[in-house]
């Protein structure tokens, strides 16, 4: 018994003494370097960004053990970053500050010690949500060192993050996230030990195709973002991101036209099962659609559609929700009333 | 020390029972075994698809879809979806033991068109696996055929 106390009593200072290193994110750049020679937060479709995180560890009381850093982005689900960002780190004191030390991804295996039975990336969306953005087409990924380094009572290592990302080829804003926290740690409910920040609007421009605010909802979706006529291509009507008038209807219904690079135009207009969208669950408004564009607008063998416009109705069609409501609803000041969506048909570059 | 003596005269008389076990003999020589040749011809419609991984059966109709891969080497599509091919003509397979390709020649056209496939049982069922992208490059189909009744 008495052996056991000590134990626990051991096990206790030990927890306690892991709750001593605070976590500072001191500073974030994500400004690129401009075609004039300035620098700003922005860059061409299809580029690599350098994004560069800054802080330090103050570590005291009785910690003397070896930690591992903890580092985790928040980003546009369609830059993929689980597979296109390599975060390098480099420290003071226990390393060389001259050595770039390599991040490996969580695998959805490990829980944070603090979120058991969540995967890294769904407790840091628990947390965290979207930070300030609101469409919801984004994604944390979270990488841990690949060497653990020792840390001890009174240090204050310096600590530097460099994210290489490949960025997508949407045009798009986004406040990008970047959280710092060690695994020892493993999100506990005390901000001391973790730290998230969001960058200012960070743009990517140059593609083809309307550039997504992810700052604003949204009524529309398109997957996958890039698609062919022979593509099976989903879409998906939000009814909740905004006030409509759709709101009030069980069926939605999908109406479009594709342009084809003859300068034909092929309308589907009819409202029967063929253009019916799917709910999704009946807590949502959310409804969607997929076709294979091909037959769905029963285009000829020799003709290539190179942009599909598309609204969402109700079964009669008096209600509409198109894209001059959605720019309203988000703030701007379409031209006309009735603007269709639209989604042009490319692959990348 | 006596009991490991003991432990060690113990496990030196189970050697030989361990060691005399008699190899598993099977009358077939496994050089002369010969794979059975598969079959592929049928009709075959869409139980699963996945679109960049992520599993969209229910997301459309699927259901009309039909490759009919005849015994005569024609086949034709019948409700044609997004598919490697978009005309009837010849399909010929690699190796009739171990089908890993399957090549379509259609109709009238000079080359063929060849797509990797995996031809697995599960429950009992046979199935038919085409990867493909008939889109972009970057979005992947799988389609997983049964046998149409």
């Amino acid at each position: 018994m008495k052996k056991f106390l000590k134990y626990f009593a051991f096990m206790a200072l030990a927890c306690a003494a892991f709750m001593t290193a605070c976590m500072y994110l001191d500073s974030l750049d994500v400004d690129q370097p401009q075609p004039d020679g300035t620098m700003a937060p922005r860059i061409k479709v299809g580029e690599t960004a350098t994004f560069v995180v800054k802080g330090h560890v103050d570590v005291s009381g009785d910690r003397d053990d070896a930690d591992i850093l903890v580092f985790a982005m928040l980003a546009p689900r369609s830059w993929n970053i689980r597979y296109n960002v390599v975060p390098t780190y480099r420290a003071t004191e226990a390393l060389d500050w001259e050595d770039e030390q390599t991040m490996s991804v969580i695998p959805n295996t490990s829980s944070p010690k603090n979120m058991p039975g969540y995967t890294w990336p769904e407790a840091l969306m628990e947390r965290f949500g979207l930070g300030p953005n609101r469409f919801n087409d984004m994604e944390w990924v979270a990488w841990q060192a690949d060497v653990p380094v020792w840390i001890y009572n009174g240090g204050h290592p310096q600590y530097e993050i460099t994210i290489k990302c490949k960025v997508g080829d949407d045009n798009l804003t986004a406040n990008l996230g970047f959280f710092v926290n060690d695994v020892a740690d493993g999100l506990t409910g005390d901000d001391k030990y973790y730290k998230v920040v969001y960058s200012d609007a960070f743009t990517v421009y140059g593609g083809i195709g309307e550039e997504i605010d992810f700052s604003k909802l949204r009524f529309n979706t398109v997957e996958p973002s890039r698609s062919l006529q022979d593509d099976l291509v989903t879409f998906t009507f939000s009814g909740d991101a905004y006030d409509n008038d759709l709101i009030e209807y069980d069926e939605i219904f999908f109406e479009a036209t594709a342009h084809t690079a003859s300068g034909m135009d092929y309308t589907v207009k009819a409202r029967n099962d063929e253009t019916l969208m799917k709910r999704e669950n009946t807590f949502t408004h959310t409804y969607s659609t997929t076709i294979w564009p091909v037959g769905f607008f029963n285009v000829p063998e020799d003709e290539l559609i190179t942009s599909i416009d598309y609204v969402f109705t109700n079964r009669d069609g008096s209600k509409i929700v198109n894209k001059s409501l959605d720019d309203k609803m988000g703030g701007g000041t379409p031209a006309s009333d009735d603007i269709p969506f639209t989604f042009n048909l490319v692959c990348g570059y | 020390m006596k009991r490991f003596l003991k432990a060690g005269v113990l496990v030196a008389m189970l050697m030989p029972v361990a060691t005399s076990c008699d190899s598993y003999k099977d009358n077939e020589t496994p050089d002369n075994f010969v794979e059975g040749e598969k079959d592929l011809s049928g009709v075959w419609q869409l139980s699963e698809v996945m679109r960049n991984n992520v599993d969209i059966t229910t997301s459309m109709d699927f259901s009309k879809f039909r490759l009919h891969l005849n015994a005569d080497g024609t086949y034709k599509l019948e409700n044609r979806l997004p598919f490697p091919v978009v005309h009837g003509g010849l399909w010929t397979v690699d190796d009739p033991a171990h089908p890993f390709m399957l090549t379509f020649t259609e109709d009238g056209a000079v080359g063929s068109v060849e797509v990797s496939i995996q031809f697995p049982i599960a429950n009992g069922v046979r199935q038919l696996s085409i990867t493909h992208s008939p889109g972009c490059e970057s979005n992947k189909y799988k389609y997983l055929f049964v046998k149409a009744n």
